[in-house]
């Protein structure tokens, strides 16, 4: 359905579309560390904004082509997830979330305060966009764009479905369920959590760029830690720990807000009232409820969730306007 | 094969374990039991690597594993079970003896790590005969949430039974199964000992100590206060006194 979006839409309806791809990325990431391994980082937005900054400056300063910079920058993005996650890694539950949400806020003091790198409150402008071949995807700058961003998204896609299903993805699983056990069964705890972490990292590299090269201004407040409780919005909606649920959930939290503009200042308590709604009538989330609907009376196809419910959101980098 | 030597482990002030030394032979099912409280969990905590002892040493095949992590414990051949169930609900219960089976065997393999998997992760055949060997086959595509308690502990064995170990530690095996389960589970660990396998038994149910075991460590307040056949431990009187008190 997004994939078809330039053939018709308007401006506004692929600079929509973009966010969404973008949000998916980003909620895919963070998926696999807290829907499959059962960790709560809150630690996504700032990571994102590793990604961000990284390919901003490594484009602007150093010249880079846009494809080494996404490179490094997602090189970038783990690195610092590593930096994070080894001394803090074997603290859990409420520790876990008090580390990570720390680290956010330092991350964004010093994107406020380290000037001569960052241009402090300013931002950083005049981000290049990505040097797309004209013959490819056409001149228009937004809609080749959105071909960019699709495609990435697909690779997304293919990465995690292979992740979700090897041993290694089934591991997360066996983490969440039991950590003891997992221990138990010789898996080396530590060493998972961190791969769960730094895969989380590298996909919000990934969105980080490609918000970055999108909007062509990032600042800030654009990574705050707000915009990692997006992400446990997007994932707790869709469905944690399946493969289509942070698909639904970035389409409900950043898509929803803007085919709900007639009813603007209803958004916010709309908002609530959905994520209240779900957390306590379908824990399992939009997707993880229709499986086990699916499950039960075998007529559902499991992960095709109707998308379309209700909700809207609070102002992200997915809901920023253009 | 497994031996402690002078184990002890304090919480704050309270002596948990004090100087306790037991001995495990291949082929071997030696009893462990005590009352509740003893530090029977502690032991086996201390043994698997789930906590470091204060002093002592833990020896398994003449190799000092003594406050190795327990993933490591259990990649040298020391498997255990827990006294509450801790399969993953999530994983289908082929999932569950697979899993433990790739890490415990070969963690770091490619195949392992981001390899494809061809179909369901448990389908091949060491998997199956695992599933067999406990009584589970027919139940292999299933999450194991939907088990019954003792066919979640039965689960559990096998997933210990995975990595192929030299000794297994049984937390009462059988506390929650019913009788038919509770006769399967002598059936499934015999033959065990019978290849040469070595399990130490946490167990309370004095009747599946007396079928399976030659040997009974029993332990009190911390202490080792009888070692010897299960028939002497009964007419024993430091035990009886530290049963009815």
């Amino acid at each position: 359905m997004l994939l078809g979006v330039p053939v018709w839409a308007t401006e506004q309806v692929i600079h929509t579309a973009i966010l969404t791809i973008i949000a998916v990325v980003f909620a895919k990431g963070f998926d696999l560390v807290f829907g499959y391994s059962g960790q709560l980082s809150l630690a996504q937005g700032a990571f994102m904004g590793v990604g961000a900054y990284s390919s901003s400056l490594l484009t602007l300063k150093l010249g880079l082509p846009f494809s080494a910079a996404l490179l490094l920058s997602v090189v970038a993005a783990i690195a610092i997830s590593l930096v994070v996650g080894i001394p803090s890694i074997q603290v859990t539950g409420h520790y876990l979330i008090l580390v990570t949400l720390s680290f956010s806020v330092i991350f964004h003091q010093v994107l406020l305060n380290w000037v001569e790198l960052t241009n402090g409150p300013m931002g950083l402008t005049n981000i290049p966009a990505p040097a797309v071949p004209a013959s490819v995807f056409g001149t228009d700058d937004r809609r080749s764009f959105y071909w960019l961003a699709a495609s990435t998204m697909i690779v997304v896609l293919l990465c995690s479905r292979r992740i979700e299903t090897s041993t290694l993805g089934r591991s997360f699983i066996a983490l969440r369920d039991d950590e003891i056990a997992a221990a138990a069964a010789g898996m080396n705890v530590r060493a998972l959590k961190l791969i769960a972490l730094g895969l989380s990292a590298a996909f919000a590299g990934v969105s980080g760029v490609l918000f970055a090269h999108y909007m062509r201004v990032i600042e800030p407040s654009s990574f705050e830690v707000y915009v990692s409780i997006e992400a446990v919005l997007m994932v707790i909606i869709g469905g944690r720990g399946t493969f289509w649920g942070p698909v639904v959930g970035a389409l409900i939290v950043t898509a929803l807000p803007e085919m709900l503009r007639d009813f603007a200042i209803y958004r916010m308590p709309l908002y609530g009232a959905l994520v209240v709604g779900i957390v306590i009538f379908c824990p399992a989330g939009i997707v993880g409820t229709l499986q086990q609907v699916g499950r039960r009376a075998a007529r559902v196809a499991p992960g095709r969730a109707d998308a379309a419910a209700q909700g809207a959101a609070a102002r992200t980098p997915f809901t920023s306007e253009s | 094969m497994l031996v402690c030597q002078d184990v002890t482990k304090t919480f704050g002030g309270l002596r948990a374990l004090d100087r306790v030394s037991l001995d495990v032979e291949a082929g071997e099912i030696v009893g462990l039991v005590g009352p509740n409280g003893a530090g029977k969990s502690t032991l086996l905590g201390v043994i698997s690597g789930n906590y470091a002892p204060h002093s002592g040493r833990v020896l398994f095949d003449g190799q000092d594993i003594t406050g190795l992590p327990p993933h490591q414990v259990v990649r040298r051949g020391l498997a255990r079970t827990f006294q509450r169930s801790r399969v993953w609900p999530s994983l289908s219960v082929r999932e569950n003896v697979a899993l433990a089976s790739r890490a415990s065997r070969d963690p770091l393999s490619r195949r392992n790590i981001l390899g494809v998997n061809r179909g369901p992760i448990g389908t091949d055949a060491r998997t199956g005969a695992i599933l067999q060997r406990v009584g589970l086959s027919d139940l292999a595509p299933l999450p194991a949430r939907v088990l019954s308690y003792g066919q979640k502990r039965l689960l559990e064995i096998g997933r210990a039974l995975a990595g192929e170990p030299e000794l297994i530690v049984l937390d009462e095996p059988t506390a929650g199964m019913n009788d038919r389960e509770r006769a399967g589970f002598g059936e499934v660990v015999r033959p065990l000992a019978a290849e040469g396998v070595a399990i130490l038994l946490v167990e309370h149910a004095l009747d599946v100590i007396h079928e399976c075991c030659a040997r009974v460590f029993v332990l009190d307040f911390g202490k080792i206060i009888f070692s010897g056949s299960p028939s002497a431990m009964v007419t024993n009187e430091r035990v009886v006194s530290a049963y009815l008190g």
